[in-house]
């Protein structure tokens, strides 16, 4: 029988779950995901917890302990960094070992230590995840390889105008129509940390409620990565965050590009990066006349309604906008 | 150019000292309050940590005393502390204080200093001074941070003993005032020396056996006695000897690789705590978890992890904590330090604490006493 690996639906998930699955399923592993999140799955999570942090990261122990008595290994890597230069939020760093200390009758962990920072480290570290299942180095390379392929198939298709969520729905073999492009519709951009932005749970849907008002999404994974590279050099820090770098380099490149009709920052409560890089978009944003600019800052309280409501004046106003001119 | 700088706890002694020796000005924010709190509430961004809004408030209140140049430390993640500048910079230009940024950027107080050597504003002293005289004043500077630490030590050692309640702090506060106005090396050990004899000279109940407390965390928040509501004062005022892990010179010692030889080096704390966190998260997360399992191996009775509210990397050490409480057998208290914690509220649950490790002391003594008979 095939060892059985979980890999939760949170946190990098949404950035990396094609390359992690093919390599996993090339190497004669069952890949197990964990069910979308669901309030019944996400209080799960909240008894186990301790102390008080992000939306994600609580989530994140609820799809654990969901995937618990399934599997034979959990698939948390350890993400220290992931590009040059960048580092992840110290939460990915710790996560591993918050999850053994507070929840210590888990399955064996794989909690692959990925720094792109070192060099050398990157290799290591993927025989390092795939020699459980297969000690011959050359044939864990193999499978990377093949993964990474698939995952730059996943990359061009965002790039191509749909979201992660539907991209990995491609990937699993599901049809996914591509939204409408109809004329005279709204642009709308969505900025955020994508374990916030594509959660349906924590995003309540944001995506689809959207596209309902019309709306045509654009997302940060759409921006190539020297644009994005070239907007954050304007600033006199360089942002450490690849997250954080990301969502203001694309929000940058949206206030700037004409399509654009509105811009939605989506954060977290208590997420560390975002409360401070908030104030450079809100910043950059104010002095922006034309488009139309709004953060939501989340949590596990925020009701549809609330949602609506916001969102609904929000496509007015652009509407509003536009008719003047 | 008046240059200011954000507190930290007495950080103000160590730059003060600095900038007197070499005949400078300095404008310096009154000391944290709840005035420059309010303020950093107003302006920061609403779930920041607390480090952030304290700071800010310090600024706004400097800029008002006509300060035009500011001097922050800086680092390169993953803590939040790096990036503090922009959107402080964001924050005071939209309120209408134009000033010039010296962040350094670099946690490494010698590295830093250096830079700010170079940098143009403080070339024009350059006729005037020498090499020689920055070594000097940096030296005095020094000196003076290591005596407001030893009384400080010392009154930590003291105040669990002290018959009258309050003639500790009382003393501690004196003699942090005399050794402030202290102008040159021979005063300051005049002063400091007057300081400690007054201190040993507080009337004591010596056969008191207090409880041992060790205090970690984020480090702006237990060196800032007014950010961690004087939690020293008061674990001290309810009979305990308090310990606390990083203080001003070792995190600069650590900084600079001095502090290897040390009995509680920050290096020892993280290696401690590999068994637990195989990585270096960030900050001081490390090292809290470290510590908590020296000093429960050197036999002590609690320990409190201070927080700030949102810290990212003391939420993983918090969290760590949990499992090092029970493997150590050690009550661990972690304390969130937001803008809305009250004095009362956090001396409640002091004295709660101090309470069960009373009575756990009892019962440890009770079976030892069993077995001896």
């Amino acid at each position: 029988m095939a060892i059985k690996v979980g890999i939760p639906r949170a946190l990098l998930y949404y950035r990396f779950y094609p390359l992690w699955k093919t390599f996993f399923t090339e190497l004669g592993a069952e890949v197990i995901v964990s069910e979308p999140t669901t309030q019944e799955i996400f209080k799960k999570g909240l008894k186990k917890f301790v102390g008080d942090t992000c939306l994600p990261i609580k989530m994140v122990f609820g799809h654990v302990i969901t995937l618990a008595d399934k599997v034979d290994y959990l698939f948390i890597p350890r993400l220290v960094s992931i590009e040059r230069d960048t580092c992840l939020c110290p939460h990915f760093a710790g996560l591993p070992d918050v999850l053994c200390a507070i929840m210590p009758d888990l399955p064996p962990i794989l909690d692959i230590h990925f720094n792109v920072r070192k060099k050398g480290a990157t290799m290591k570290s993927i025989y390092e995840a795939g020699k459980r299942f297969n000690k011959n180095p050359f044939k864990v390379y193999r499978a990377y390889q093949k993964a990474q392929r698939e995952y730059e198939k996943f990359l061009k298709r965002i790039k191509d105008g749909i979201t992660p969520q539907e991209a990995i729905k491609i990937f699993d073999g599901e049809e996914v129509s591509p939204p409408e492009k109809k004329k005279g519709g709204l642009n709308i951009a969505l900025i955020g940390n994508p374990y916030t932005v594509y959660d349906s749970f924590s995003s309540l849907d944001i995506i689809q409620r959207l596209r309902k008002l019309g709306a045509r999404i654009y997302t940060s994974e759409m921006i190539p990565d020297e644009i994005i590279e070239e907007k954050v050099r304007t600033l006199s820090k360089k942002i450490y965050w690849s997250f954080g770098k990301e969502t203001v380099g694309s929000a940058f490149h949206f206030l700037d590009s004409p399509e654009i009709d509105g811009l939605i920052y989506i954060i977290s409560f208590e997420c560390g990066p975002d409360s401070l890089l908030k104030e450079i978009v809100d910043d950059k944003a104010r002095k922006n006349k034309r488009v139309a600019y709004m953060s939501l800052v989340i949590d596990e309280h925020t009701g549809e309604t609330g949602m609506d409501t916001r969102l609904d004046a929000f496509i007015e106003m652009i509407k509003r906008r536009r008719a003047k001119k | 150019m008046k240059a200011t700088f954000p507190h930290m706890g007495r950080m103000d002694i160590f730059i003060k000292g600095i900038v007197k020796a070499l005949g400078m000005e300095a404008v310096v924010p009154p000391t944290s309050s709840k005035k420059a709190l309010n303020l950093g509430v107003k302006y920061a961004p609403e779930f920041v940590c607390l480090p952030f809004k304290l700071m800010l408030g310090n600024l706004i209140e400097a800029f008002e005393r006509g300060a035009d140049t500011v001097i922050m430390v800086s680092d390169r993640g993953p803590c939040r502390l790096g990036l503090y500048g922009l959107p402080m910079q964001i924050i005071l230009k939209n309120l209408g204080y134009e000033a010039n940024w010296l962040i350094l950027n670099t946690p490494h107080a010698l590295h830093g200093l250096f830079q700010l050597g170079i940098e143009k504003e403080v070339v024009k002293y350059r006729d005037k001074l020498t090499f020689v005289d920055g070594l000097l004043a940096f030296h005095f500077g020094w000196k003076k941070m290591l005596a407001i630490e030893e009384i400080e030590r010392l009154s930590l050692k003291i105040r669990p003993y002290e018959i009258n309640k309050g003639d500790t702090t009382k003393g501690l506060y004196q003699g942090m005032e005399a050794i402030e106005s202290a102008d040159n090396l021979y005063d300051l050990k005049k002063a400091k020396d007057a300081v400690i004899k007054d201190l040993r000279s507080i009337p004591q109940d010596r056969n008191r056996r207090p409880l041992k407390i060790a205090i970690a965390g984020e480090i702006f928040v237990v060196l800032d006695s007014f950010a961690n509501l004087d939690i020293e004062k008061k674990l001290g005022e309810l009979g305990c000897e308090v310990d606390r892990t990083i203080w001003f010179s070792t995190h600069i010692l650590h900084h600079v690789g001095l502090d290897k030889f040390m009995r509680r080096s920050k290096g020892k704390a993280v290696r401690a705590a590999r068994p637990y966190l195989k990585h270096p998260v960030g900050a001081e997360c490390n090292a809290t978890v470290g510590y908590a399992i020296l000093y429960a191996e050197e036999g002590y009775d609690g320990f409190i992890h201070l927080m700030p509210f949102t810290c990212m990397p003391e939420f993983v050490a918090g969290g760590v904590l949990t499992r090092v409480s029970k493997d150590y057998n050690i009550p661990i208290f972690t304390v969130e330090l937001e803008e809305h914690s009250s004095q009362t509220h956090l001396m409640t649950r002091l004295e709660a604490f101090v309470d069960l490790l009373k009575r756990k002391r009892q019962k440890r003594q009770g079976l030892e006493g069993s077995r001896g008979d």
